[in-house]
């Protein structure tokens, strides 16, 4: 049972009451972006996070979005409030920044933090963190997954003032809109960000002016404190020790060597230690990841199975310590370039320690691997049907990994992320793309007892007369594994088919690229046809412990194929669909099994 | 041992990371001496028993900055 003090002037329901209505408040500023920002990643994809932080910049609450942010949650605001000081901060001011090294998570995501004034002093703040479909450098959407330093990434902002005591710096808004290539787009969701900070304020004003600034003061505390005791008290559920695990990137778009990340997690009575130290050194390409994403990984790896219902907010930072040295994969160094960081390292990283290194304590609580990469697909140009330029930051939805309890989602955006796809309508309305499919990839997910869900594959046909493509992803060479004998997912791949080809081929193959999975800059022109496919998730428990007749519905339903039927699960269907058992029995029995299921 | 300043101008623009976790440094360090001699930087006080208690990554941080080519951020006491 997790005790703790509460505030005089609110006990323990009261205190969650707050809480709840803190979040709802994070909620309230969420809606409002999605509806008044221009760009679908915004409206659409939702890949943003609002954030009530405490008069120090302490994380108190955040809407339940994108769990990728977690790290810049908890560190941006701190840090730039630490870095400018909080005399800096005056009533009506608006700070932005993407900075990866001072607590961004990647340049397209900027944050913006604003102080609640209350009486004169500053009692709360308010931010949110977006990502931007196009912040400049070398590549439209600006996700070049063959840059070398962050130069070429984008526009990099260290933290300085949108607007300033109620006024927008003008010179500020000049340079971001005339390095964006989209800055119409830029313009629309920088004021969504503004707008959802402007009902945060308003909110916590009325919410200060109800109950007090100091009790709220000392209530935002009590609500850390929570985190922080209900952490501790699961992680002292676990048996002390080191616990190891490793997992490798494909390559970082530059050369075709493999990246490893290595980490201890070391437990010790209510604490741990995620220990990074023995990754490889900083790529060249853009796959590293600045702290925060470190940060973000572990503890969202760990939260996953540990701590589903514990408050998001700082207090979650106090019992963990994440060692990611910098100059190494985990924590890049100025000028490395990390826009893969977020969205390719932290998934996998993740379910690192969700799968390989708390399965091995909590085997019932982890999962097979997701197919784990966004599968980054950008692209630009000018619309033939408005003349206006374009530029958009696709992710694609893959498979999730079988886990104890069923089988793994299909065409779902990496876990991490919690965003959603753009519908196919919405791609069709605002760029000059026209699809032929999209459709789950059959015979692809991991086989097992509870089977990795499925991947998607996606082929559309380039209307415009030029677009201009790049793609960042991984698990090209290297399939989602699976656990305790299930099998594994399925990988990416990224092709093109021309007009009079016969065939798609890899991107690779028609350039000579270095990695099947990174290229920037790829102009494609009227009757081209882009593939993407995407990785399905790795299976969880032996296969031939499937219940026959969950394969023969898998069969029905198109996902697994006859074959792959009798040959990863060992259960003949007939032809009617339905189950053969005694067939089932013989070849089950030939397998391994000891028939038990059928 | 001691917390000592970091001085930086307002045109600096990189930013300074402690040498046991990866974490920022921010106006101030905690200045200590690791194993082999240098002064190291640490975000917190407690680094430097974390750093003993994770010694192995010391060479490990100072192989992937001679990969990366990246200067070290250990100085020697000397400079501090």
């Amino acid at each position: 049972m997790t005790t703790i003090a509460t505030p005089g002037a609110l006990d323990r329901v009261g205190l969650t009451l707050l809480y709840k209505q803190l979040v709802n408040v994070c909620d309230e500023m969420a809606v409002s972006m999605m509806r008044t920002a221009y760009s679908p990643i915004f409206s659409e994809g939702l890949d943003f996070s609002t954030l009530i932080l405490d008069r120090d910049g302490n994380l108190v609450a955040t809407a339940g979005l994108n769990p990728a942010m977690l790290g810049a949650s908890l560190y941006a605001a701190t840090w730039i409030i630490a870095e400018l000081g909080a005399e800096n901060f005056d009533e009506g001011d608006v700070w932005i920044h993407n900075d990866p090294y001072r607590g961004g998570s990647h340049m397209p995501e900027h944050m913006m933090v604003t102080p609640v004034y209350v009486d004169g002093a500053i009692a709360a703040y308010v931010g949110n963190i977006a990502h931007m479909a196009e912040i400049g450098g070398m590549s439209p959407g600006s996700f070049a997954a063959t840059a070398t330093d962050i130069y070429q990434e984008g526009l990099r902002l260290p933290p300085v003032r949108l607007f300033r005591k109620g006024e927008p710096v003008q010179d500020i808004w000049r340079i971001m809109l005339s390095n964006h290539r989209t800055p119409a787009n830029s313009w629309g969701d920088l004021h969504a960000m503004l707008g959802s900070l402007r009902i945060g304020e308003r909110r916590l004003r009325q919410l200060f002016e109800e109950r007090g600034v100091e009790t709220l003061a000392v209530a935002f505390g009590h609500i850390q404190d929570f985190a922080d005791t209900y952490l501790r008290e699961e992680i002292r559920k676990l048996p002390d020790g080191v616990y190891y695990g490793e997992d490798t990137f494909d390559d970082d778009g530059i050369g075709d060597q493999p990246y490893t990340v290595r980490l201890a997690v070391i437990v010790d009575g209510d604490e741990l230690i995620f220990d990074y130290s023995r990754s490889d050194p900083q790529a060249i390409g853009p796959i590293n990841a600045p702290y925060v994403v470190t940060l973000s990984a572990s503890l969202n790896g760990l939260l996953y199975v540990l701590g589903r219902n514990i408050p998001v907010n700082a207090g979650l930072n106090r019992a963990i310590r994440v060692v990611a040295p910098a100059g190494t994969i985990c924590c890049v160094k100025l000028p490395g370039a990390c826009v893969g960081g977020q969205t390719e390292y932290q998934p996998r990283i993740m379910e690192m320690v969700m799968g390989t290194i708390l399965g091995q304590i909590l085997p019932d609580e982890t999962a097979g691997a997701s197919g784990n990469t966004s599968l980054n697909f950008l692209f630009g140009g000018t619309d033939p049907r408005t003349g206006d330029y374009y530029a958009h930051y696709h992710f694609e939805g893959n498979g999730w990994g079988g886990r104890a309890t069923s089988d793994g989602n299909s065409a779902q955006i990496v876990p991490h992320a919690n965003c959603r796809n753009t519908p196919v309508e919405i791609f069709e309305t605002r760029w000059p793309w026209v699809h032929d499919a999209l459709r789950l990839n059959s015979d692809t997910g991991g086989a097992g007892r509870h089977r990795g869900g499925l991947g998607i594959e996606r082929v559309m046909e380039v209307e415009g007369d030029v677009i201009t493509v790049s793609a960042l992803a991984d698990r090209a060479k290297r399939a989602p594994w699976g656990l305790w004998g299930g099998g594994e997912g399925s990988t990416t791949r990224i092709e093109l088919q021309r007009p009079g080809e016969p065939d798609f081929r890899s991107f690779q193959e028609h350039y000579g690229l270095v990695s099947p999975s990174k290229f920037a800059n790829v102009r494609l022109h009227k009757g081209d046809k882009v593939r993407l496919v995407s990785p399905s998730g790795g299976g969880y428990g032996d296969p031939l412990e499937r219940e026959p007749a969950e394969v023969a519905a898998d069969v029905r339903e198109g996902f697994v194929s006859i074959e792959s039927a009798e040959r990863l699960y060992g259960v003949v269907i007939d032809g009617d669909g339905t189950v053969d058992a005694d067939a089932t029995s013989r070849i089950r029995a030939s397998m391994g099994s000891d028939g038990e299921g059928v | 041992m001691a917390w000592l300043e970091l001085h930086k101008t307002w045109h600096d623009t990189d930013v300074d990371h402690c040498d046991v976790c990866g974490n920022l440094i921010i106006h101030r360090y905690w200045a200590f001496d690791g194993v082999d001699g240098v002064t190291l930087r640490a975000c917190r006080e407690d680094d430097e028993r974390l750093y003993h208690r994770l010694r192995h990554f010391a060479p490990m941080t100072e192989a992937a900055r001679a990969a990366t080519g990246t200067a070290t951020t250990a100085r020697p006491r000397e400079a501090i």
